[in-house]
Order: structure tokens, then sequence, then C-alpha cells
């Protein structure tokens, strides 16, 4: 399985993401959202049609605990992130895939070097247990801080 | 000569009655340990001060002998001989002096303890050794170990200062597995909601 990086600009980014889940015909997979919260994310697959039940949800944005299905977690906290995903790839049996809404917010909240080493063991892990990456990423500003993720994905997409 | 009696008679009269009281006092067994018996010829006490009643090895200790002529008002000289016996009645020092005695005296006295005396009861006994015979008396009191106290503190700093490493112990063991534990639970939580949305596959 492969591992992508979608950088795309702020305006598509929200399409491009219902389009890639569209396109994965309904595999289960782990959506780690860190731009919009849970229900607001929820809301917006359902509306365009989506089948969130094979979904599951790491909401980083907010703290507010509604439904036991949903984690919480700080977005500074990458190694409980890391642990999190780790553990639903290991509990999850057959196709998956992760997919970071958006991976240039951690570097918001973390130095380079930090979210380097998260992403490259993201993506170690995954590369092993065969899950699909896709992390997007708006283009913005501060592109250049993603030039030290770049190396850890197997293809870089920009739109 | 009429005034003679007189005195005589008061001197008797004071005797017996400090005779009797000490019978009393005896019969009732409230009085201190250096009272000599009724039957000696001279009433021997020890006065012993508070701060030597617990003293420590090579302690100079200080009495007082107070001595009261029961047998006649004559002036006699008597030998006092005063040492410190241990808990085995062994005389460990003594000494001896000479003096005369009319109806009382007191006379202040001390000895040395033995920079090797072991912890424990003592007693100083005094024998007055007169022509009407012996009188004695005997006061008790106790060697302490000076270390024995420090070893006390000792052993308090000690458990104190093991209790705060322990204390310390215990908080870094709970700092360092406190992660542990978020993450064994983050990680059943997790294996919940899988099963739960998923089912047992």
């Amino acid at each position: 399985m492969a591992s992508q990086l979608i950088i795309t600009s702020v305006e598509k980014l929200q399409n491009d993401i219902l389009a890639k889940i569209k396109s994965l015909n309904g595999k289960i997979g782990i959506y780690v959202s860190l731009n919009k919260t849970q229900k607001s994310t929820e809301e917006a697959f359902t509306k365009n049609g989506l089948d969130t039940s094979r979904m599951f949800f790491i909401d980083c944005v907010s703290k507010e605990k509604v439904r036991e299905d949903v984690l919480h977690i700080s977005p500074e906290d990458l190694d409980t992130l890391n642990t999190a995903m780790q553990a639903f790839v290991k509990d999850i049996h057959g196709e998956k895939f992760i997919l970071i809404d958006a991976l240039s917010t951690l570097l918001i909240y973390n130095n380079e070097n930090k979210v380097a080493k998260f992403v490259q063991e993201l993506t170690e892990y995954s590369s092993e247990n065969n899950v699909h990456i896709i992390a997007f990423s708006p283009r913005t500003q501060g592109e250049e801080l993603l030039d030290k993720i770049f190396n850890f994905f197997d293809t870089v997409e920009k739109k | 000569m009429a005034g003679n009696n007189l005195k005589n008679n008061f001197g008797i009269l004071n005797i017996s009655s400090i005779v009797l009281f000490s019978i009393i006092l005896l019969s009732l067994g409230i009085c201190s340990s250096g009272f000599a018996h009724a039957a000696q010829p001279f009433n021997v006490d020890i006065e012993l001060p508070q701060t030597y009643h617990e003293t420590t090895q090579g302690t100079e200790v200080w009495f007082t002998i107070k001595m009261l002529n029961l047998a006649n008002s004559k002036r006699v000289d008597v030998t006092l001989n005063y040492e410190i016996l241990d808990s085995k009645n062994d005389s460990i020092v003594h000494n001896a002096k000479t003096v005369a005695v009319e109806t009382q005296a007191s006379f202040v006295a001390s000895l040395i303890l033995p920079s090797d005396t072991a912890p424990g009861d003592y007693y100083i006994h005094v024998t007055v050794s007169s022509p009407s015979g012996d009188s004695s008396a005997t006061t008790s009191f106790k060697v302490i170990d000076p270390h024995a106290d420090m070893m006390k503190y000792y052993y308090i700093g000690g458990a104190v200062i093991g209790l705060v490493l322990l204390i310390l112990i215990i908080s870094l063991m709970v700092s360092k597995l406190r992660p542990v534990i978020e993450r064994h639970r983050l990680r059943m939580k997790i294996k919940k909601i899988v099963q739960e949305k998923l089912g047992k596959d």
C-alpha cells in the first residue's frame, strides 16, 4: 500500500477529500481531523452521500466528548495520536486507509522535526501493515515547512 | 539547772518526734530510699538533686548526706563511707571521710562515675560508722548512654530520608508508568470502538 501526500488549494481541499474517499470504494477508514470537528466533517460527508458507518474519527479540534466512538486527541500530543492510529490499524482487519486532514496543521502545534518523526513512524508502520495513507495539506505560504516530510511519502501530488 | 532540764526535754521531744515520724513514714512506705532504718543509731538521708537522677558516664555525682544522731546528743566522730553500687551490689567507686556530729549534720559529697560505666540502675550507698554502730541509707539513679539518645535521632532522620526517597521513587515510577497505562487504556478503548462498529470479525 502506498502513502500519498496531496497538496491542494484551500478552496479545493474539501472537495478533493470527498473525491478521494469516494474513490476508496467503501474501505474502512481512520479519519484524522485536524481542521474541522468530527461533527462538521461527518455532516459534510453525509450531505455528499458518503457512508460513515465504516469510518473511525480522531478529532483533534474539539475536546468535547459527544460520542463514545470518537477519540479526542490534542494535536500537540503526537505520541498519543500515533498510538491511536496504530491501535486502529491493528484492530481493523482487511483493507483500510488513514486520511489526515490536514498535515500542515500539525506544524502549527509542533516543530518540524517532531512532525517529521511522527510522519516517518506512521508511514513505516503503515507500510509494514498494508495501510493506505493519504495526507492532505492546503497550499499555503508555509508550504516550505512540508519540505522535511516530503521524502517519507511514496508519492506527492500537487494540485 | 531548770533551764538545762527544759532544753534536754525539748531535745528528747524533738528526737522522739522525728523517730516517730520516720516510723510512720516507713510503715506507710512513702519515705525516700535514702532514709535509714529506725533501729540504727543515726538517721541517714541522701539528697540527690534531680539532675543526677538520670546521668551519663564520667559525670561527677554530687549529693548531700544528712545525718541525725538518734542515740545521743553528744558530739561523736563518725566515718562516712559512701560508694556507688551497680545492680549486682558491686561497688564501682567509693570514698570515705571522718566527720564530727552532734545532733544532726549535713555533708556534701561527690563521686565520679567511671567513664566505662555501663548504662543501667545504680545506687548511692552511705554507711555512717560510729561507736554506737553502723547506719546506712541508699538512693538510686540511672546511668544512660548519651549516644543511645543520639541514635534515636539518627534512626528518625534515617527513616525520614528513607521515606522521602521512597516517595520520590514512587512518584518517579508513577510518572514513568502513567504514559504506559494511558496508552494501554487508549488501545483498549479503540479495540472496543472497532468491535462495536464492525463486530467481532
